[in-house]
């Protein structure tokens, strides 16, 4: 009988791999089960398990149309016109999105705002945004800086032109927001924000029909969004005395170096009818 | 003239309100008529938008992309709904991401009495509370119970009201003149007055055969679900003392329930207080 010379040692190290069931080590290779297994045979990938490895991104030019309405609306037929859109600036695959979508449960206490946390692959309605009637009048939103929260400014539902600057520092949880200010008499609140020096600093234009001699044109800031109590103060934008009022559209705008900018409509004397003799005029504050 | 056609979500909403008052009043299922309602399921259909029978699948799962799961949350299949407020789809066979107040093994079955956190692939709802009757028991306590609410939420309308009167729309016409007076707003509701030949009274008194209301005739998003009148339509109003303008008060609709559903004026004779 010839004897089979095996090396002792290769022997010894496969049965003890074998024993033990090891082989050469391997990612889970289930789709499904959370783990993008790039090293799995065959491996995962975006476009073999976008579940685990989430959505491919698209070639360079291309261009992707999601639609916001959440699968579990799909058959809705509200207006949900006006749309207004904020990416964080601090977290790019976190986007909220806001409409004059009504609460689609028939809650009336609160009304929706649309929130992605993939780049805006999926939507989720989150029912947060404090109301009379479940929707809301104007809505238009803004992430701060680097602080995560965000800020929205609303003609609450039910009320009228009744102001409402709202924030939440988790736009995905299901608290409601926080109301900042209130103030009647008001259209068209426009939202922008920033961080500079570690401070939100938010602007909401607004027409504001309670301000004197018909300067109308206003933002209200606070340079602490942040705070606590944050002290909001509306500046009028407005320097001379209008036929009655401005034109509705008031909207800032944030350069990197804290300079903000306005622009609005003016409507000018003799009268505020239509066709309205208007000038376009644009305002800069150097110091925010 | 101008017209705004009731939204396809509006007629949603009429035709479930007006399937419980069937039931409120008998029409529906003898059992749901019959069905004595315990207070505290009362209470839980009141405070729940989404009433099913369930089969948990999964534990410590969620099937909503933005909700980390945790021992608190479950995947559940809705086996069958008792109540669906406003426009919800229709989930029954589908699963959802219930937040649940106690733990929960998978193939447990029960009522959830949930109110609606998220809308995204699917729906995430809280629970508000449970009840430990059989399901059977609580179908029919849910069915009656909804018609109470429905009734009461009626009761209130009405209450609130300053006039209500059922007749048939003569003639419409705007309020104003152009150029308008008032701030330059998107959102200025138009007001245009409806005449109203009146029929019956049913809270309140009008005094001529006529009645006049104001109605906003915008299609803006604070206005567009406010029911517009259109002449030879018969209906049931419900009429508030406003002062849209300044001056003189007047009769006027604000509110997107003010034109009550053909099975709501089947019950407001039952519970209005003249």
């Amino acid at each position: 009988m010839r004897n089979l010379t095996i090396p002792c040692a290769a022997l010894f190290l496969a049965a003890g791999c074998l024993l033990l069931g090891a082989r050469e080590a391997r990612a889970i290779d289930v789709c499904g089960n959370g783990i993008c297994a790039t090293t799995a045979v065959p491996p995962e990938s975006c476009s073999t398990c976008p579940a685990d490895c989430g959505p491919c991104p698209p070639p360079p030019g291309v261009v992707t149309v999601i639609n916001m309405i959440p699968n579990a609306q799909s058959a809705e037929t509200g207006q949900d016109s006006e749309p207004n859109l904020s990416v964080n600036p601090n977290n790019p695959l976190q986007i909220a999105g806001s409409a004059f979508t009504t609460n689609p449960t028939g809650a009336t206490t609160t009304a929706p705002i649309y929130v992605s946390t993939d780049g805006g692959t999926t939507w989720t309605m989150n029912n947060i945004v404090p109301s009379g009637n479940g929707s809301t009048g104007d809505i238009t939103l803004r992430f701060g800086g680097t602080s995560n929260f965000l800020y929205t400014g609303t003609l609450r539902g039910g009320s009228g032109l009744t102001l409402n600057i709202l924030r939440t520092a988790n736009f995905t949880a299901a608290t409601t927001m926080t109301l900042l200010t209130s103030r009647g008499n008001v259209d068209q609140p426009f939202v922008q924000a920033s961080t500079f020096a570690g401070l939100d600093r938010v602007y909401v234009g607004n027409n504001d029909f309670g301000a004197a001699s018909g300067r109308t044109a206003t933002i209200d800031r606070t340079l602490d969004g942040t705070a606590a109590t944050p002290v909001i103060t509306p500046l009028r934008l407005e320097r001379r005395t209008t036929c009655s009022q401005d034109g509705p559209p008031i909207r800032p705008a944030i350069h990197a170096d804290g300079t903000v900018y306005s622009i609005f409509y003016r409507f000018r004397s003799p009268t505020c009818t239509s066709p309205f003799t208007t000038d376009v005029v644009v305002v800069r504050d150097d110091n925010g | 003239m101008w017209n705004e056609p009731v939204s396809a979500s509006r007629r949603a909403i009429r035709a479930g309100i007006g399937l419980a008052l069937l039931a409120a009043i008998g029409w529906g299922a003898a059992d749901a008529s019959a069905a004595t309602v315990s207070k505290p399921v009362k209470d839980l259909t009141r405070a729940a938008e989404f009433v099913f029978r369930g089969t948990v699948q999964k534990t410590g799962a969620a099937n909503l992309s933005i909700v980390e799961p945790n021992d608190k949350t479950a995947v559940v299949r809705v086996d069958e709904i008792l109540k669906r407020s406003g426009t919800l789809d229709d989930f029954t066979g589908r699963d959802v991401t219930v937040f649940l107040s106690e733990p929960l093994r998978a193939g447990d079955q029960r009522v959830f009495f949930t109110a609606v956190r998220l809308l995204g692939e699917s729906l995430g709802v809280q629970e508000v509370g449970r009840d430990a009757a059989p399901a059977a028991d609580l179908r029919a306590q849910v069915q009656s119970a909804q018609g109470e609410i429905v009734r009461e939420e009626l009761a209130a309308r009405l209450a609130a009201a300053d006039l209500v009167v059922a007749g048939r729309v003569i003639s419409t016409r705007p309020t104003y003149t152009l150029p308008q007076k008032g701030p330059i707003t998107e959102h200025d509701p138009l007001w245009w007055e409806a005449v109203l030949e009146v029929r019956s009274v049913l809270k309140g008194t009008a005094a001529e055969k006529t009645v006049t209301f104001w109605y906003p005739s915008s299609a803006d998003v604070m206005w567009a679900q406010v029911p517009k009148p259109n002449a030879g339509q018969e209906g049931t109003w419900l009429l508030h003392r406003q002062t849209p303008e300044a001056g003189a008060a007047v009769f006027a609709v604000a509110d997107p329930r003010d034109l009550l559903s053909a099975a709501e004026e089947t019950v407001a004779g039952t519970v209005v207080k003249p």
